[in-house]
Formats: structure tokens, C-alpha cells, sequence
């Protein structure tokens, strides 16, 4: 009060007059701000509800106040101290954790960061319980039924509950819920007994204040994770500028152009493609009956099988994107369902920007999965799939994606017959490109895609060997 | 031990009874008179004098206008603003610097006026604002004190404060600094 002028003076004399509230009077406390702040935290952190991206917001809150609480209050003792660096360790692992979470390396961790995360708020519940327990010894005052050591025993429960029922029904569920409102109750007590003596307890000074600790904390996240969910979601693939020359083209292949080989998907063969059409001895040209749309506008098709021999066919299709179509994001060239073996798939990108061609090829993705088959149950299948994006700006973009294909069996073939494949091919865009977690585009499940099909009837005959 | 058995104690046992009050709001005592005095050997000597005003007034307590805790607190604020302003006194030697406060009838009224001018200035705070007016003003808190407790930079708790000085002064028109 030295430094005050006579304003200040006043208002101090005034209070005299004028206490306060008792509502007031309870809110100042060294303490009452920082233990609230572990007791939200813990019941943050010790549970998980998988919605509406409850499971990442709710944690990311909890933690900053776990770290925020046992910050303030780090100088009393050396279990709050050790809180403090457990919240340290806490917030900067889901730091990591939710950014990595938009990325497509999130499994880096060499241990289950779920497993870290109980593991931290375990030795949370125990630091916060040994530091009150000191605090109050310092004291003279013990407390009578160590409510954190129940609520530590009821988030056990929890864990155990979680680990011996990884999908839990109503009866677990419930279970889970009674333990999570017991450790409330028995935090919220923990924060009452401090009524009686937490007045001895000191906060600690801060370099950073609250309000700007939530604010970067928060704001460099979001930032982060929207960045890291724009940039993932673009693949970047190696272009190479090309000459084209549809002549040197025409002379290579003529074999199969005589075999009926459209001469507009051939200009898009790479080299290594045109020798495994060595020895092909028919092809079949089909486009696309119904031209699709993709976000509005038109989507072009066309398919072309080449018998190769013994039974086996190279299956190309040819996807032409309208220059409107955005094609910056995920985009996802699938061979749907067949019912016959599939290998070798690949994937050919070619644009043009400024008068220049650029081509690359896609890694394919080859997997064994069981495809659930109306007529004949469930069966295993290889599945090939291509990711890829454009850049900016590219136009007349073309997807040639293409497979080998065991058509039939000749041991098993009947001469004087037909043979027919049904052909589908997904061609997906993704419209949204924010999606968190991070999620490689496997399948078309999701609302926020286009999706346009190449569906054809290929016919060979059986004489074909 | 509820403030019901305890005043019960108090009833019971005067000495037993405040032997007990002190055990339990001892630390409250201290804290309020730790904000206000900051030498450790004058906040001793002031919670003694606590002991004693508590002593003498604890028949005035009345339940129904408050709470025990706010009672207690009121009792160590003004004691340790008493206190504070006797050791300036005797270390300035300016007793005669000080002149005795005793308001005419017309300066009585004029600072109820002012109080409850005051007092809706401060009803119309926000929760945060009115807790840091009532840690600067009512418990003569430091400023570091305050920022630590609320979680604030010392800079940022004296720019919030500064604010809510302007705001006060603009509303029950101070002086201008």
C-alpha cells in the first residue's frame, strides 16, 4: 500500500464496510484454482467416450489443466513436484500423439500411447495423492479416508474393465461409468478436505500466464494438425516432363495395334507395359456405356483386356478427368469385386500444364482381403488399389490402371463356349480433404467421397489358349 | 469438525473451543494476515492479536449473516490492516502526519454513499475482476501473490489491474492519475 494514492486507499478503507460475500471469500484461496484444475484434468483423462472427437478433445483439455494445476502448485513439495514433471511428460506424449494422429505416422510410437497415457494419470493419481498427504502432514492434519487413494483404486478398475473387455457391452459399460462417478465423488471430496488447512499451501510464480498457455497450447495444435491433415492429404509423386511421340509409339506397338489396341490409351503405355503384351494374341476395346459424372462433371472411361495366353488377360482401364474436376486431394483407383486371381496390378498419371506432359506411376497397393459375396459367401480375394493426386493447375489428367487377370482355368475350359467378365472399377475422390485422424483412402465408405465406376462385359472365346 | 460443532464447542469450552477454532482455521488466519503483512514476525504477532479480537467478539458472530470462515477473515483483515497501519505510523514517526479519523456526521455520509457506489461497481464486475479487485483491495494482496494464485504473469495481473482501477475510478469518478 506504499506506492497507493488516495484513490486506492479509499477503495481499501471502503471494504471494511463492504466485505465480501462469502461466495467471494471461498473463491480466494492459494489453492482452489489449481486443485480444480487437477480434479477436471484426472476426470478428463481417465476415461474415453468415441464420439463426435470427444476422444482427442476431451484429453487435450484434461491434460493442459493437469499441467496447468500441478504447475501452480509445483514449490510445495517434491510430490508436486514430480506431478508436474508427470504432467509434462503427459501433455508434450498427446501433444505428439494428436499431431502424429494427421499424419500417416502415427504407429511410430515403439509402445501403445494409450498404454503411456494410463500409465502417466496412474502416477498422476498417486503424485497427487503422496503430495496432499505430505502437505497435510506438514501440518499436523491426516485425512481420515485418502480419497485419492479411492479414486486411484476406482481408475484400476477402469483400466482392468477397458483391458478385459476391449468392446464393452451395457453391463461393462456401466460398470465403467459407476467407477468413473466414484473417482469424481472421491476427487471432489480430496478437494474439500483442503477447505480445512489448504491455506498453507503456495502457488508458484509463472513465466507464462494461463489464458496464454491454453491459447498457444490450443491454437498451435489445431494449427498443426490442420496443416499436417492439408499437407498428408496431397500425395506428392515424382513427374517426369515427357516428349510425346506417338509415332516412335505406333511402330513399337503395332503388333497390338492390329490386334485392336485403342490408339489413344496406347499413347499412354509405358515401355515396360508394351513387352508384356509380347505374344498377346486378342484384345477387347470396350468404353464406358454411361459416361459417369465425378463432383458434377464429366468422368470418361474406357477398358481394354488383352489375352495374353494360358487363361490370363492385362486389363486396362483408362479414366480421363474433366479439367473441373478438383483432383488436388486423395484419390483412389480400386478393381472392385471379380471373383477370379489378380496380380501385377500398376498405375499409370499423366497431365498437362503449359503445353508439357508429365507421367508418373502410382505404387499399387496389393492385399489379400475377404470380400463379402452375395452368392457365394464370403471369399478371399487380392484386392489393388492406387493412391494418387494431381498438382495445381494440371489438366488433362489421365488414370491408366491396369492388372492381370486369370479368366479361366484352361485344365477346367470347354472348348466351343464363351467366356465373360464382368468388370468394375472404382475411381474415388475425396471432396473434403480434412479427415482426423489421418486415414489412407482404402475404401469408399466415406460420405465426403465421389465415386464413379467403370462397369463392363468383356467376352472371349474359349478357343483362345 | 463442522462450524456447528464447533461453535457448539466454543459454547461448551471457551478454551477448548478456541483452541480448536484455531486448529482449524489457523491456516486461514495466516493466509489472510500473510497477504497483508509480509514479515513473518509481525503476521506472528498480529495472529496473536487475532486470537485475542476473536476472543473478545466470538459472542458477536451471528451464523445467520454469514458464514464462520467469512466472519474469521473479516476479523484478521481489518486486525492485520490495523496493525499494518500502527507499524507505519511508528516507523515514520508520523503520528502527527496521520491525523485521527474521525468523520463529521456529513463525511459519515457521504462514504456510506461512496461505499455503496462501490459496492454495485463491483456487483457489476466480472467473476475474475471482482476476485482480483477483493485480492488487491480487500486483502491487500502483492501483486505477485495475486498473479501466482490466479496464474497470471505478475505483468499481466498488474495490467489487468490497472484496467479495473481505470474502470473503478471512471465509475465513482476518482481522481484522474
Amino acid at each position: 500500500m506504499r506506492e497507493w494514492d488516495a484513490f486506492d486507499q479509499e477503495l481499501a478503507e471502503s471494504m471494511t464496510e463492504i466485505p465480501p460475500a462469502p461466495e467471494a471469500v471461498r473463491a480466494v484461496t492459494p489453492w482452489r484454482m489449481s486443485i480444480d484444475r487437477i480434479v477436471l484434468g484426472l476426470c478428463l483423462t481417465c476415461f474415453t467416450l468415441n464420439f463426435a472427437c470427444l476422444q482427442y478433445i476431451l484429453p487435450a483439455i484434461g491434460t493442459a489443466n493437469l499441467y496447468l494445476g500441478f504447475r501452480a502448485l509445483r514449490k510445495n513439495n517434491v510430490w508436486f513436484q514430480f506431478g508436474w514433471i508427470c504432467s509434462i511428460c503427459k501433455v508434450t506424449l498427446l501433444y505428439i500423439s494428436l499431431v502424429l494422429n494427421a499424419t500417416p505416422y502415427a504407429d511410430i510410437f515403439p509402445v501403445s500411447r494409450t498404454v503411456l497415457q494410463a500409465a502417466a494419470t496412474l502416477l498422476l493419481f498417486a503424485a497427487l495423492r503422496q503430495a496432499l498427504r505430505q502437505a497435510a502432514a506438514e501440518l499436523g492434519q491426516t485425512s481420515q479416508k485418502d480419497p485419492v487413494l479411492w479414486a486411484l483404486l476406482w481408475y484400476l478398475l477402469i483400466i482392468f474393465l477397458a483391458l478385459s473387455w476391449p468392446e464393452p457391452g451395457w453391463l461393462v459399460g456401466g460398470a465403467v461409468m459407476v467407477a468413473f462417478v466414484c473417482i469424481i465423488r472421491s476427487l471432489a471430496q480430496a478437494a474439500a478436505e483442503l477447505d480445512a488447512w489448504g491455506y498453507a499451501v503456495r502457488a508458484a510464480p509463472v513465466k507464462i500466464g494461463t489464458a496464454r498457455f491454453q491459447g498457444l497450447f490450443y491454437g498451435s495444435l489445431l494449427a498443426l494438425i490442420l496443416l499436417c491433415t492439408l499437407f498428408f492429404n496431397h500425395i506428392r509423386l515424382t513427374w517426369t516432363a515427357v516428349e510425346q511421340n506417338f509415332d516412335s509409339m505406333e511402330i513399337a506397338s503395332t503388333e497390338e495395334r492390329h490386334l485392336g489396341f485403342p490408339r489413344e490409351m496406347l499413347a499412354y503405355l509405358p515401355p515396360e507395359e508394351l513387352e508384356k503384351l509380347a505374344g498377346a494374341s486378342a484384345c477387347v476395346y470396350q468404353p464406358n456405356d454411361i459416361n459417369g459424372k465425378m463432383g458434377g462433371h464429366p468422368f470418361t472411361t474406357s477398358g481394354t483386356m488383352v489375352y495374353l495366353g494360358g487363361g490370363t488377360a492385362r486389363f486396362y482401364v483408362l479414366a480421363e478427368y474433366d479439367d473441373e474436376i478438383d483432383l488436388f486431394w486423395q484419390n483412389l483407383a480400386e478393381f472392385g469385386n471379380s471373383g477370379v486371381d489378380r496380380w501385377d496390378g500398376a498405375c499409370y498419371l499423366a497431365y498437362q500444364k503449359d503445353g508439357i506432359t508429365y507421367q508418373t506411376a502410382v505404387p499399387v497397393i496389393e492385399r489379400m482381403e475377404t470380400v463379402d459375396n452375395f452368392f457365394t459367401g464370403p471369399t478371399e480375394e487380392t484386392r489393388i488399389r492406387a493412391r494418387y493426386s494431381f498438382p495445381v493447375g494440371a489438366k488433362s489428367r489421365t488414370c491408366l490402371f491396369v492388372c492381370t487377370l486369370q479368366l479361366w482355368d484352361l485344365d477346367q475350359n470347354t472348348p466351343g463356349t464363351s467366356y465373360y467378365h464382368d468388370s468394375i472399377v472404382n475411381f474415388y475422390r475425396d471432396r473434403f480433404p480434412i479427415r482426423y485422424p489421418y486415414q489412407i483412402f482404402e475404401d469408399g465408405t466415406s460420405s465426403s467421397r465421389d465415386l464413379a465406376q467403370y462397369c463392363q462385359l468383356f467376352e472371349f472365346h474359349t478357343r483362345l489358349h | 469438525m463442522t462450524d456447528t460443532d464447533l461453535l457448539a464447542r466454543l459454547a461448551a469450552d471457551r478454551a477448548d473451543g478456541m483452541e480448536a477454532l484455531l486448529r482449524q482455521y489457523g491456516p486461514l488466519l495466516r493466509y489472510v494476515i500473510g497477504g497483508i503483512l509480509r514479515d513473518s514476525l509481525d503476521a506472528e504477532d498480529c495472529l496473536s492479536e487475532v486470537s485475542l479480537a476473536l476472543w473478545q467478539k466470538l459472542d458477536s458472530y451471528d451464523a445467520a449473516r454469514g458464514s464462520l470462515s467469512t466472519w474469521l477473515t473479516a476479523v484478521a483483515r481489518n486486525t492485520a490492516l490495523n496493525h499494518w497501519k500502527a507499524r507505519r505510523r511508528r516507523d515514520s514517526h508520523a503520528a502527527e502526519a496521520e491525523p485521527a479519523s474521525s468523520d463529521t456526521p456529513e463525511q459519515a455520509v457521504l462514504r456510506r454513499e461512496r461505499a455503496e457506489q462501490l459496492k454495485t461497481a463491483i456487483a457489476r464486475l466480472s467473476d475474475r475482476d471482482r476476485q482480483l479487485f477483493y485480492r488487491k483491495y480487500y486483502y491487500l494482496q502483492s501483486t505477485a501473490q495475486i498473479a501466482a494464485e490466479m496464474g497470471m504473469t505478475e505483468r499481466a495481473a498488474e495490467g489487468r489491474l490497472y484496467r479495473l482501477r481505470q474502470r473503478l475510478r471512471q465509475e465513482l469518478g476518482g481522481d484522474d492519475a
